[in-house]
């Protein structure tokens, strides 16, 4: 690691956002689609994948993919595939996130494997994969898409927020890893999002209970919202913001 | 204070280092010990029932690998079949094998979170399935400080212990109801005399020279490294009938470590 001048810290690093190459791991659920909107408004060109094997409809600013991430060669493919055809993956935004209701005492392998799968192994291979390519340019951003219950219990879908927990953690290190050759890592919490009371309804726990009443600002959440900040967060300037969570649930996690 | 005597405790990945030290503390208070260790761990196991029985208790060496659902529900059986209860289940069992980010092999990525996590949801339902039955447990799970704060020397490893503390949070309030307690300790880092170690080490490493103390204060404020009692004696605390409301909580034992 070379030191670095304070003049190149608060220099823009890389290239403008007109010509950036974001990739979305799962464009297909709602934050992804809602991302990848914001992002090419924001004049990104755009990287898509499709978990579940449907090909994404591409065009001039953006490619269409479906690669299983969990797995390091298919991950690996993905890289090579998308770097031939689009140049190298500036910004990685991990999306995936998917909620099995399951209990502590219910939770079988088969159920945590697939949880596990697709809401951390995804995010650890492509960070192995493109940061590794981030970290012989030196440059890169990478947001995880996370969710409060990676502090906050569930009371509902036990092996989704052990994967959570893991993915924090997960974003933690890779800050401490790739940080120093430029690389910038942060995760986002997102909560009190529309639809959660239904996603994660508990016998166990009322935190779901009146849930609108329980959210600050008023509103529950639309991916949008989601969106909006990580564009935020990766404009020119941030680069100090790193190995940060940053909750977007509208306050709701202060009753807690 | 309620006694301890008598009580029966399983302690997993008891044949070397922190699991000994807790099996041992916890014999010392009257604890008898279900002793699990891996194949080939054979020399270690004795060695920690040889300790539980000089320290006046009883155990039983129980042979099993905490990835398997199936072999962990069994040793819980075993163990109740032998002493007719287990009120005391400490998850320790833990693979950790220091690889840097880009560099970590996908077949450790497996084996870590395998060991690490799906031993733990393992060892907490199959204690959970017995202690159920009389309404009352503690089942206390060794986690680390790299559940919070980043280790720097093996991301996967602090991964699962990040998922560890999401499991504890979960089975804390589900398993309330049945008069069971979760709860987790964080050890910093613990001297046990190099991995694998059969041997129990009771004394942190000796210092050589005066120097050595003033550098060993900027890592650990009280001079010295944990020890695995250390760990031993914190079981015995979440243990304890007494220590009942105490459930989901995460206690560090580093000696201030992560406050430097």
């Amino acid at each position: 690691m070379g030191q670095r001048s304070a003049v190149e810290l608060t220099v823009p690093r890389g290239k403008s956002s007109t010509s950036r190459l974001a990739l979305i791991t799962d464009a297909e659920n709602a934050w992804g689609q809602a991302i990848a909107e914001a992002l090419a408004t924001a004049g990104y060109r755009l990287a898509l994948n499709a978990p579940s094997g449907a090909m994404p409809a591409a065009g001039e600013q953006r490619l269409g993919f479906a690669c299983r991430l969990d797995r390091r060669a298919e991950a690996e493919a993905a890289c090579q595939t998308i770097a031939a055809q689009m140049g190298p993956v500036d910004v990685l935004i991990h999306t995936d996130n998917e909620v099995e209701p399951v209990s502590v005492m219910e939770c079988d392998e088969a159920t945590l494997d697939r949880q596990l799968a697709t809401n951390v192994k995804t995010a650890f291979f492509a960070t192995q994969v493109f940061g590794a390519e981030m970290v012989r340019r030196g440059q890169g951003r990478i947001v995880y898409v996370s969710s409060i219950h990676d502090e906050k219990p569930t009371g509902s879908a036990v092996a989704y927020a052990m994967a959570k927990g893991a993915l924090k953690m997960l974003s933690r290190e890779a800050a401490l890893a790739l940080g120093p050759s430029g690389v910038r890592v942060n995760l986002i919490e997102m909560g009190a999002m529309v639809g959660d009371d239904q996603r994660f309804r508990s016998s166990l726990s009322a935190i779901y209970h009146d849930l609108g009443a329980k959210v600050p600002v008023g509103t529950l959440g639309m991916p949008n919202e989601v969106a909006s900040v990580i564009v935020a967060l990766l404009t020119d300037g941030g680069e100090f913001v790193h190995g940060a969570e940053i909750r977007v649930d509208g306050g709701f996690l202060l009753h807690y | 204070m309620e006694s301890l005597q008598g009580a029966v405790a399983l302690v997993t990945g008891a044949a070397t280092g922190i699991g000994k030290g807790i099996a041992v503390t916890l014999a010392q208070c009257g604890v008898m010990v279900g002793i699990n260790h891996l194949p080939g761990q054979e020399e270690g196991a004795k060695d920690t029932l040889e300790r539980v029985r000089a320290a006046g208790s009883d155990g039983m060496v129980l042979e099993g690998d905490v990835r398997r659902r199936d072999e962990v529900l069994a040793m819980g059986e075993t163990l109740r079949g032998q002493f007719g209860h287990v009120e005391i289940w400490v998850n320790n069992a833990a693979y950790q094998p220091n690889h840097r980010l880009l560099a970590y092999p996908a077949d450790d990525v497996e084996r870590v979170l395998d060991t690490n996590l799906k031993g733990y949801l393992w060892g907490i339902q199959a204690a959970a399935r017995i202690m159920r039955d009389r309404g009352y447990g503690r089942i206390i799970n060794i986690s680390s400080v790299h559940g919070k704060r980043p280790a720097g020397f093996d991301p996967v490893y602090a991964m699962s212990k990040g998922g560890i503390k999401m499991l504890v949070r979960e089975a804390a309030i589900e398993l309330g109801r049945y008069g069971i307690t979760v709860n987790t300790i964080e050890p910093g880092a613990v001297h046990v005399g190099g991995k694998g170690n059969p041997h129990l080490v009771d004394t942190p490493p000796p210092l050589t020279n005066p120097d050595d103390l003033a550098r060993r204060r900027l890592t650990f404020p009280l001079g010295r490294p944990g020890l695995a009692k250390d760990i031993g004696y914190l079981v015995v605390m979440l243990a304890r009938p007494e220590s009942g409301f105490v459930n989901g909580a995460a206690i560090r034992a580093d000696g201030g470590s992560m406050l430097l």
